[in-house]
């Protein structure tokens, strides 16, 4: 696949490769909420190769998952006059005072995976933590029968998962599952922690079938602690992260996961940015939910495939082309 | 429900098994705290033990006996740098192995970007946290030996002892002709070759590397270690004490998990056991935390 429009034929021979683009790019600031979590990185690297592919340089701040060094680098990256600012799932709140400084800056703002898009967030770009939760959910159900008994691992320390759980709450009363044990999940190893959790969890109740998880780390973990014990129970997912997809490649006790279409939320975001850079009318404060779909051992990208496609669409030749027509960039 | 199936053999495996990277853990962190040292280093010593020996196999498809000897001789490395610092610069154990910790987790990031590497590893790698064919989990079998040795070491042999010598009082053990920059060097080279030990094992047992796989076994390592500080010795730091304070942690998470005690609870259950483990040491006089040394 190739990313920047450069050299990669197709519309390059329609337009000249000289004339220039009336959008002057110079630098997109990404303020990262920790690079080592894999969905951030996600966002954050696809943000990266949007900007990159229409020749926009790229700060990154990685917070490391600490609201002090966001707060200052969001201000560090409005002091350093970069043109325009992607916030992938740094909670606006922590931010404040550098969304301020922004909207006087004249620096758009625009959010990925932030859950709402508060004044000074152009557009945030997110899961749709019910629906996809209610759509991992259905899934449970075509393999747990009603009645069954299962258990489930949750974290309360965000709204995005708090969320997860209380959908799952009432689909396990909708389709009449027994939740007999619920596991906290200790940051920042949620798959050691679920391993070992799973472990006794099924040693006391050998008659769980399922196990629903609301995070794709501790599903890798509840999967490795059901094959310790040889249990026959199934473990589900959320998100689509690579560790997710090598476990559902194996046919082991990983049934299925919910992917979200964080790439292409993340092309989305450069596109709004470039259109409020352009000066075209956007309304502000929008929420736009990222789309969600089951992955399983029927439908899991082959190794070396990457991410699951979300919505099936080459959106890198979508957003390229489209830049290209646009505003001549690329 | 619960009672039957607590005191089976498969429940006592599951316990090991779970046992077996904290106290690997836990015996490091045993050895330094001998002397009166710490190592804060051990959680991010693991996890780029860890994140090293996952890239090597999987990026370089380097055998498994290279991964252990190029990890090894890292950790020590690291166990011989946190030595230097603490005994030859005079920087307190505390602020040395903070320091070196930060610096370890910024390695491991950087290796891979801050990516887990989840694919890749040898077989015989995860063998080393699988059934041994001896019916028991490779990982207590190491764990085993490694306190094995570390209760002989410091039980039967003039190391141990000289250890022990300069736990209780440093100046008396310099004018008994013993080094103590040189046996708290290697106290912290033991904690981090443990710390490796750890970091393989966990990596082997998650089939994956995380970038912070360790951290999470910082204060259950110390907890333990106090425990058997507390209980068995009357104050002294010592490997079969640690054995039993590591299994009554691992016992404890395996039973409230059994009967449903939420996880935060399991959390004020070690914290509360840390805090009473250590006013008992200090209480039998034996230890001054973070009060320096007498």
């Amino acid at each position: 696949m190739c990313l920047a429009v450069s050299g990669c034929g197709g519309t390059d021979t329609e337009t000249p490769a000289q004339e220039e683009s009336d959008l002057q790019l110079n630098v997109l600031g990404i303020l990262s909420l920790g690079e080592s979590l894999e969905g951030v990185n996600r966002l954050t690297s696809a943000t990266r190769e949007a900007a990159e592919a229409i020749g926009w340089d790229v700060r990154l701040v990685d917070a490391q998952g600490d609201p002090s060094k966001a707060a200052t680098g969001m201000r560090s990256l409005v002091q350093q006059g970069v043109d325009a600012i992607v916030d992938a799932a740094v909670e606006p709140s922590i931010i404040a005072q550098g969304l301020t400084e922004a909207r006087e800056a004249g620096i758009p703002v625009v959010g990925l995976s932030l859950g709402s898009a508060p004044e000074g967030i152009v557009a945030d770009f997110a899961h749709d933590d019910q629906g996809n939760t209610a759509l991992i959910d259905d899934e449970l159900a075509r393999l747990v029968p009603r009645g069954s008994d299962v258990a489930a691992t949750r974290f309360l320390g965000l709204q995005a998962t708090e969320k997860r759980y209380e959908q799952f709450r009432l689909d396990a009363e909708k389709y009449g599952w027994n939740v007999v044990a619920v596991h906290d999940l200790t940051p920042p190893d949620f798959g050691t922690d679920a391993q070992t959790w799973t472990q006794s969890m099924l040693t006391a109740n050998p008659g769980v079938a399922g196990v629903w998880t609301g995070s794709d780390p501790a599903a890798a973990g509840v999967a490795r602690g059901i094959a310790a014990v040889r249990s026959d129970a199934i473990v589900v997912g959320f998100n689509g992260d690579m560790d997710a997809l090598a476990a559902i490649r194996s046919g082991g006790p990983f049934k299925a996961t919910v992917a979200a279409g964080l790439e292409e939320g993340a092309w989305g975001a450069v596109d709004v940015l470039l259109q409020v850079l352009a000066g075209e009318p956007v309304e502000s404060g929008q929420q736009i939910g990222l789309p969600g779909a089951i992955v399983t051992e029927e439908n899991v990208p082959a190794e070396g495939e990457g991410y699951f496609n979300v919505s099936g669409e080459d959106y890198v030749k979508k957003y390229t082309a489209l830049w290209k027509q646009k505003y001549n960039l690329g | 429900m619960v009672p039957e199936r607590f005191p089976t053999l498969s429940n006592l495996e599951i316990v090991l098994e779970a046992a077996a990277v904290p106290l690997v853990f836990s015996l490091g962190v045993t050895i330094v705290m001998v002397m009166e040292d710490f190592d804060l280093s051990i959680g991010a010593n693991a996890s780029l033990m860890g994140m090293i020996a996952a890239t090597l196999m999987a990026e370089q498809g380097v055998s498994t006996v290279f991964v252990l000897l190029i990890v090894a001789a890292i950790s020590l490395l690291i166990g011989l740098v946190n030595g230097l610092v603490t005994t030859r610069l005079g920087v307190s154990a505390f602020i040395a192995t903070l320091g070196m910790s930060t610096i370890l987790a910024g390695l491991t990031f950087a290796i891979n970007s801050g990516a887990n590497v989840y694919e890749g590893l040898s077989g015989s790698f995860v063998q080393l946290s699988r059934m041994s064919s001896l019916g028991v989990n490779t990982a207590i079998l190491i764990a085993g030996g490694f306190c094995g040795i570390c209760w002989f070491v410091m039980a039967a042999t003039r190391l141990g002892h000289n250890m022990y010598a300069i736990g209780s009082n440093p100046t008396a053990a310099r004018y008994s002709g013993i080094s103590v920059p040189l046996h708290r060097t290697i106290g912290f080279l033991i904690a981090a070759f443990s710390s490796g030990l750890a970091g393989i094992l966990l990596t082997a047992r998650s089939e994956s590397a995380y970038i912070h796989a360790g951290e999470t076994f910082l204060i259950p390592s110390y907890t333990a270690a106090f425990i058997g500080a507390a209980t068995f010795t009357s104050g002294l730091f010592n490997v079969p004490g640690t054995l039993v304070g590591v299994l009554l942690v691992a016992i404890l998470f395996n039973g409230m998990t059994m009967v449903g005690v939420e996880g935060y609870v399991q959390n004020i259950v070690t914290g509360t056991i840390l805090i009473g483990a250590i006013a008992l040491t200090v209480r039998q006089g034996r230890f001054q935390f973070l009060g320096g040394r007498r």
